[in-house]
């Protein structure tokens, strides 16, 4: 659908907090007991953090939950009984998203659609609407303006401008929340994709060249490029990076219970570990830094090759929380020749 | 809500119809589909296989389509398969699938085809051979080169033993050296690795494809072999890749090469395309 545009005065946000709870699952950023900003459930508008920080974790689980049920089977006598994972009662709305926690589900929907349909990734992403808020300044380490990933399937995005929000509507699902609660939104008639330019210019937002996609060409012919082994050989296989990040979707799969009863679930699984593509006589992955390698040119290179989009939205987090300081986006522009010299320069020894 | 009828990830139940022992650490399951019709496939594809409270394992579909039921013959390497170790007949397993591509079985029609196995390599090469045996006019020459570590690690002895009396298939059995050229006491066969093999006997490429599969090292040494000695194309040479998985359907994320997902475009590949890959290997 073309793009819509509304006025929602900063004074009516409360207003649809509340009115949406009644409708939807209403997910929002809210301090936990330790004061940690987190997408949860807060139960008034007081206790909703409606600001543009960043939590650690993204907003990806309401899709693809850390650990969910696939199949739950019980044993009776002689006979095995199985069933699939229940439908979720209520359509989430979620309050608030960052723009890039929003966008990566447009990005991980190629993979969980693409020939056989991942039918419980799928029915939570088509029960939930997104109501993103724009940044009003770039985040600690994030370069969501070197990468043009498309923000059209996101459903709403309100950009805080003097006095109100402009809200932009691009798809049927936006539409209706504002069709439903229309009461609160006034129509927008002035220059809205002006007024939202001028508005990423000052936050830091607009994208600048070189874009991230361009290094694509380089990292084709930087698979065997020796400093692989000095500059990513540093990462410890955590995992951070990718439990926080928006795109990252590997999963394992486990069982859980007994042969009598339990369940078999997905969990979330990290391509820097370890043990991930271990195999009884053979470890393509042996090395750490190859582990590594995996995770950038997946990212950057593979997932684009193959889907289109980059499998990232530059939100930063794998820079901020990695515990040895290793820096995706240096990364990228060194090893697709946007830039000569490799990161970190004295801490790698180069 | 998308509503599945079908849930992508719940498998079905099948019975474990017979149990074969195959080598100290290997055994065949027959498996019988009662729930309804056994699913359609084609040699080369696999299936994710689990036992409820232990999980789910990747094995190839080791019988011929034409057969009743399934064959899988699992090696005992860890969890999941040492449970399937434990199964008795009459025992349920779970399975999803077939998943993944096949061999190209009209594409080798008309030609000599030489097989070459390695171990456990040998059980998806299994349904192919059959499939060709059974239809043996539609082919050229076919052989069969055959090697293990041990002459107790060889899988269905007892049908190689059979191929070995028949006069439309060659059979050459191998066990690996351990000092290379001295003959093993009691050993039917040749004590040598595949290399030597191929460049002692020279198959010619003329017309012939190559389809073989074992562990990634004999693959790409009899690839070496076959490509700088013997004249061969990649485009003869086929093989079956083997990566972790765990969804076997292009979801998971563990078992791709570059863009490739092992699960949903292999895991049979022609050696053209191996060779484009990125050389994680
Ligand atoms: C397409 C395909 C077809 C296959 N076909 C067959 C077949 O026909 N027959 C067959 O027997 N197998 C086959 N396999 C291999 C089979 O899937 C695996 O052997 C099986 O999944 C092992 O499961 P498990 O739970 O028993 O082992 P696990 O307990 O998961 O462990 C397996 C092995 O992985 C290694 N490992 C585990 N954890 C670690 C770690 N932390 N660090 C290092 N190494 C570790 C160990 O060596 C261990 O023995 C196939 C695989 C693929 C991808
Ligand atoms: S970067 Fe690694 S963990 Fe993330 S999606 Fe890619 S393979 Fe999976
Ligand atoms: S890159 Fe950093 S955060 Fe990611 S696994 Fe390695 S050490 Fe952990
Ligand atoms: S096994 Fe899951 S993506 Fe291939």
């Amino acid at each position: 659908m073309a793009a819509e545009y509304y006025r929602l005065n900063k004074d009516k946000v409360g207003e649809l907090f509340e009115r949406a709870r009644a409708d939807y699952d209403v997910v929002a950023k809210t301090r936990d007991a330790n004061g940690n900003l987190v997408y949860g459930r807060p139960a008034t508008f007081d206790d909703v953090a409606f600001v543009d920080e960043q939590p650690p974790m993204s907003a990806k689980a309401f899709a693809l939950p850390q650990t969910e049920t696939l199949v739950r089977y019980e044993r009776e006598d002689e006979k095995i009984r199985a069933e699939g994972p229940e439908a979720e009662a209520r359509d989430v709305l979620l309050f608030g998203v960052n723009i890039c926690d929003a966008a990566a589900f447009d990005i991980i929907d190629h993979v969980f659609k693409w020939d056989y349909l991942d039918d419980p990734y799928l029915g939570r992403r088509a029960d939930a609407t997104l109501f993103a808020l724009a940044c009003a300044a770039v985040q600690q380490d994030c370069f969501c303006d070197r990468i043009s990933y498309a923000e059209d399937g996101v459903d709403t995005v309100a950009y805080p401008l003097e006095g109100y929000y402009l809200v932009k509507v691009q798809t049927e699902k936006g539409r209706k929340l504002v069709e439903r609660y229309h009461d609160l939104f006034d129509a927008e008639d002035g220059d809205a994709e002006a007024a939202i330019n001028t508005f990423r210019e000052k936050a830091g937002t607009a994208k600048k060249e070189p874009l991230l996609e361009s290094a694509r060409a380089g990292l084709e012919k930087a698979f065997e490029h020796a400093d692989w082994e000095i500059l990513a050989s540093t990462c410890i296989g955590c995992g951070i990076c990718t439990y926080t990040c928006p795109t990252c979707h590997c999963f394992d799969i486990q069982d859980e219970g007994s042969a009598i009863a339990g369940r078999r679930l997905r969990t979330w699984d990290h391509c820097t570990g370890r043990t991930f593509t271990a195999m009884p006589a053979h470890q393509p992955r042996d090395r750490q830094y190859k582990r590594y390698r995996q995770r950038l040119l997946h990212k950057f290179w593979y997932y684009p090759e193959r889907f289109g989009p980059l499998l990232c939205t530059g939100c930063g987090r794998c820079i901020t929380y990695c515990p040895v300081k290793i820096n995706i986006k240096e990364l990228v522009e060194y090893f697709g020749g946007l830039k000569d010299t490799p990161p970190g320069g004295a801490r790698h020894g180069k | 809500m998308v509503n599945n009828p079908e849930h992508l990830y719940v498998p079905r139940l099948v019975r474990v119809a017979a149990v074969v022992d195959e080598t100290p650490t290997t055994k065949t399951f027959q498996l019988a589909f009662e729930d309804g019709p056994r699913p359609d496939f084609k040699c080369g594809q696999f299936g994710e296989f689990g036992i409820y409270g232990v999980g789910e394992a990747t094995f190839c579909l080791a019988s011929p389509p034409s057969r009743d039921g399934l064959d899988i013959t699992v090696k005992d390497v860890g969890k999941v398969t040492r449970a399937f170790h434990n199964l008795n007949e009459g025992d349920l397993v779970t399975f999803r699938g077939p998943y993944g591509n096949w061999f190209p079985y009209d594409g080798f029609k008309g030609k000599k085809l030489l097989f070459i196995g390695g171990g456990i390599g040998q059980a998806p090469l299994r349904g192919l051979l059959w499939a060709c045996l059974e239809n043996r006019n539609d082919f050229d020459e076919v052989d069969l080169i055959y090697a293990t570590r041990e002459e107790c690690e060889l899988v269905y002895e007892r049908e190689l033993v059979e191929f070995e009396g028949r006069d439309d298939i060659g059979v050459t059995l191998a066990l690996d050296p351990v000092c290379p050229g001295e003959p093993i006491p009691g050993w039917r066969g040749r004590t040598s690795f595949v290399p030597p093999i191929l460049e002692e006997d020279r198959p010619s490429p003329e017309n012939r494809v190559v389809i073989t599969c074992g562990p990634p090292i004999m693959i790409k040494l009899v690839a070496n072999s076959l490509l700088e000695k013997l004249g061969y194309a990649p485009g003869q040479i086929w093989t079956t890749l083997e990566m972790r998985m765990k969804c076997g359907l292009g979801k998971c994320g563990r078992c791709n090469i570059g863009s490739t997902y092992v699960c949903k475009d292999g895991p049979v590949f022609n050696y053209e395309q191996i060779l484009s890959f990125p050389q994680e290997f």
